[in-house]
């Protein structure tokens, strides 16, 4: 372990914290879970956007009940996908869009579609699993044409409850890749409000 | 920039699975309140999700040799909903909503989430909204 994420996880100690390494660029990556008065939470390193247009690392929420939901359904796959796929790769997203162009209520707004923030890049590899509870994660080469999402809802009711958290993990997928912008889904003008960002663009 | 990843170790995963999934993959038919859609799933594989308008997606498995859907996204439910007169309240069969949404928007994107409903498992799928996930 180096000794930043030592040092990190010694100012956790007060907190029920597990960890997984991930190795990306070379930099280790850490991914916890923390426990928010009872109730365990996965928190995943990615990217916001503030108001004033700056770039900040922050942490990704994804309650542990709720994967335990998938796991209840035997959606191993979405699992996978999850451990490989959003844990160490959120970081890397190419493009943050902001705002689904259809209804949807949530949380008591009728009009939550506005706050939605999708994350988009291509990854090269997919995953699956095989074998059941005593199986493993299957490795594919990513569909062509394809970008890999992930829709996150600011923390913004429930800061209090969950300080650190600035967002909740709603979904991941595959999606088909749009023809004039690499790594963002198909057709994102129309179906997004805005693009918020893109890496390697100022 | 090339930015690839080396995913987290595999065994977090074996241990996550071998405490967890304590069940086979079941098609199944839910609520989803966070993202206000109805998801309707036959198989536990990657796929890819085909926009088909903003209602209605299909799910088509990736890493196969054949084209095959293997579920469907019925979106902005509650708006939908209220438009089709539906209460989403209790348990409804699929094919009710499929049958309510065909009704009112008979176009090609329902009409395809039709088909696939009608010819699979689905058609005897129900979602129950007290069971909201």
């Amino acid at each position: 372990m180096c000794a930043q994420a030592a040092s990190y996880f010694r100012s956790l100690s007060i907190l029920e914290v597990r960890f997984f390494y991930a190795r990306k660029n070379k930099k280790e990556v850490v991914i916890e879970i923390r426990n928010y008065n009872g109730q365990k939470i996965y928190l995943v390193d990615g990217l916001e956007i503030k108001e004033n247009g700056e770039l900040v690392e922050v942490k990704f929420g994804l309650l542990a009940s709720d994967l335990k939901k998938y796991a209840q359904r035997g959606q191993a796959s979405a699992i996978a996908q999850f451990y490989m796929l959003v844990v160490p790769g959120l970081i890397l997203t190419r493009h943050i869009f902001r705002g689904l162009e259809r209804p949807l209520y949530c949380d008591g707004d009728m009009d939550a579609d506005g706050s939605k923030l999708v994350y988009s890049r291509a990854p090269t590899l997919d995953y699956e699993w095989a074998g059941g509870a005593q199986g493993e994660p299957v490795r594919h080469a990513a569909s062509e044409n394809s970008a890999f999402v992930v829709i996150i809802s600011p923390n913004i009711k429930h800061r209090e409850d969950y300080p650190g958290v600035a967002g909740w993990i709603e979904r991941w997928n595959w999606v088909k890749e749009d023809s004039g912008l690499s790594e963002s889904p198909d057709n994102w003008v129309e179906r997004y409000d805005c693009k918020l960002w893109t890496r390697g663009q100022s | 920039m090339n930015l690839e990843l080396v995913p987290s170790k595999p065994s977090d995963l074996q241990q996550f699975m071998g405490q967890n999934l304590v069940n086979e993959f079941i098609p199944f038919a839910c609520y989803d309140k966070h993202m206000d859609c109805i998801r309707v799933q036959l198989s536990d594989c990657s796929f890819t999700e085909q926009r088909l308008n903003p209602f209605l997606t299909i799910l088509e498995k990736n890493h196969a040799s054949t084209s095959d859907f293997i579920g469907c996204t019925i979106k902005g439910v509650r708006h939908l909903f209220e438009t089709l007169g539906l209460e989403p309240k209790g348990i409804i069969p699929l094919v009710e909503i499929i049958d309510s949404i065909i009704k009112i928007y008979p176009d090609h994107a329902a009409k395809v989430i039709q088909d696939f409903t009608f010819s699979s498992e689905a058609k005897d799928l129900s979602v129950n909204f007290a069971d909201a996930a």
